[in-house]
């Protein structure tokens, strides 16, 4: 019973760092066999630092939770002479995101930092909603902010539109809720990752709602 | 720390600090390099501390539970509650609320009453079969 009520109440993501290290591989598999496999997440802390560093000075482009990172090498060969206005990088940085490429990006897709999260809110059954200010431009919270998609909201799964709106906007009135190409959202539609993509709702005060 | 339950290091402290949880992230060094003592080293097994973690929760709560069990079920028969209510007053202070428990009663779909479980060794062996 305890063991059940642990699994209720403390539902646990395991997440399997230094995956880019040799012997990670045999522990990985050996883990797998033990666990269950949806509660694994691969990933590698210590490569997201590294890119988040080089992408804040300048130096690549990347973004957080995917596998592409470009150099301005990279963007010079797609064929922007300006490399994106990226800056150069020394052989020993170029060499280790050319390392950090093979050992995690290409392998696993992404350094799985982002994952981590992802699988906590799945495993909670929590839907991510994403409070924006404006639905042109994704810009949240105070108007001069031009931070895009800052906020995030969880909900339950199994939220509709109205409980969202409630949530987000307090008792205030809704005059109507519009979706994507401006089409009237029901109330009662359900909110759900991908399935209320690029569609918001407009609410009689200005903040609108964006949600994945 | 492995004995965390018993108050070994940080472990009641840290204990303690899983109630306010609404989810766990054990996060594994999978390359083998740091001990179950934090210690670098090379070739450590990481699969053990997993199962280490949910052993040190799952003892730390139920010798909360066995400490006492006597008096919970001679209450739990006195008042007429239900095994939700008695397991949730002994389960709130983890965070715990009756959705939670009964969720964890339904999935267990145990036969027998509360005040039959025999030092909850029955239910507890049945559900080491199915997970392991």
């Amino acid at each position: 019973m305890v063991n059940a009520f642990t699994d209720e109440k403390f539902p646990t993501v395991i997440a399997l760092n230094k995956i880019d290290h040799p012997d990670a591989d045999k522990n990985i598999a050996k883990i797998a066999k033990m666990q269950d496999p949806n509660s694994i997440v691969l990933c590698s802390a210590v490569s997201e630092i590294f890119l988040r560093k080089l992408a804040k000075q300048g130096y690549v482009r990347y973004t957080e939770g995917s596998e592409f990172v470009d150099t301005r090498e990279d963007l010079v060969a797609d064929g922007d002479p300006d490399g994106g206005g990226l800056r150069e990088l020394d052989e020993k940085a170029k060499n280790r995101i050319e390392n950090l490429k093979d050992m995690v990006l290409y392998r696993f897709g992404s350094t799985g930092v982002n994952q981590v999260l992802t699988k906590a809110a799945d495993i909670l059954g929590l839907t991510p909603v994403f409070p924006v200010r404006n639905t042109t431009t994704f810009a949240s919270g105070a108007n001069d902010s031009k931070a895009v998609f800052r906020d995030c909201v969880l909900v339950k799964k199994g939220t509709t539109v109205a409980d969202v709106g409630k949530k987000i906007m307090g008792d205030a009135p809704i005059a109507y809720i519009e979706g994507v190409g401006n089409t009237r959202v029901a109330e009662d539609q359900i909110i759900a990752v991908g399935k209320n993509d690029v569609s918001f709702m407009l609410f009689t005060s200005p903040t609108s709602v964006y949600s994945f | 720390m492995p004995g965390a339950h018993e108050g070994k290091g940080l472990g009641n402290k840290f204990l303690d600090d899983l109630r306010h949880a609404d989810a766990l992230i054990h996060v594994v060094d999978v390359s083998g390099t740091t001990d179950a003592e934090g210690k670098n080293t090379r070739g450590y097994d990481p699969s053990v501390d997993i199962a280490w973690l949910r052993s040190e929760i799952v003892a730390w709560i139920r010798g909360n539970l066995m400490s006492k069990w006597g008096s919970i079920k001679r209450r739990h028969i006195a008042v007429k509650a239900t095994a939700v209510e008695t397991l949730q007053n002994q389960f709130s202070g983890y965070g715990s609320t009756s959705v939670v428990v009964a969720r964890t009663l339904d999935k267990l779909a145990l036969k027998e009453p509360l005040e039959e479980w025999s030092g909850m060794r029955l239910p507890l062996f049945r559900l080491l079969l199915i997970s392991y």
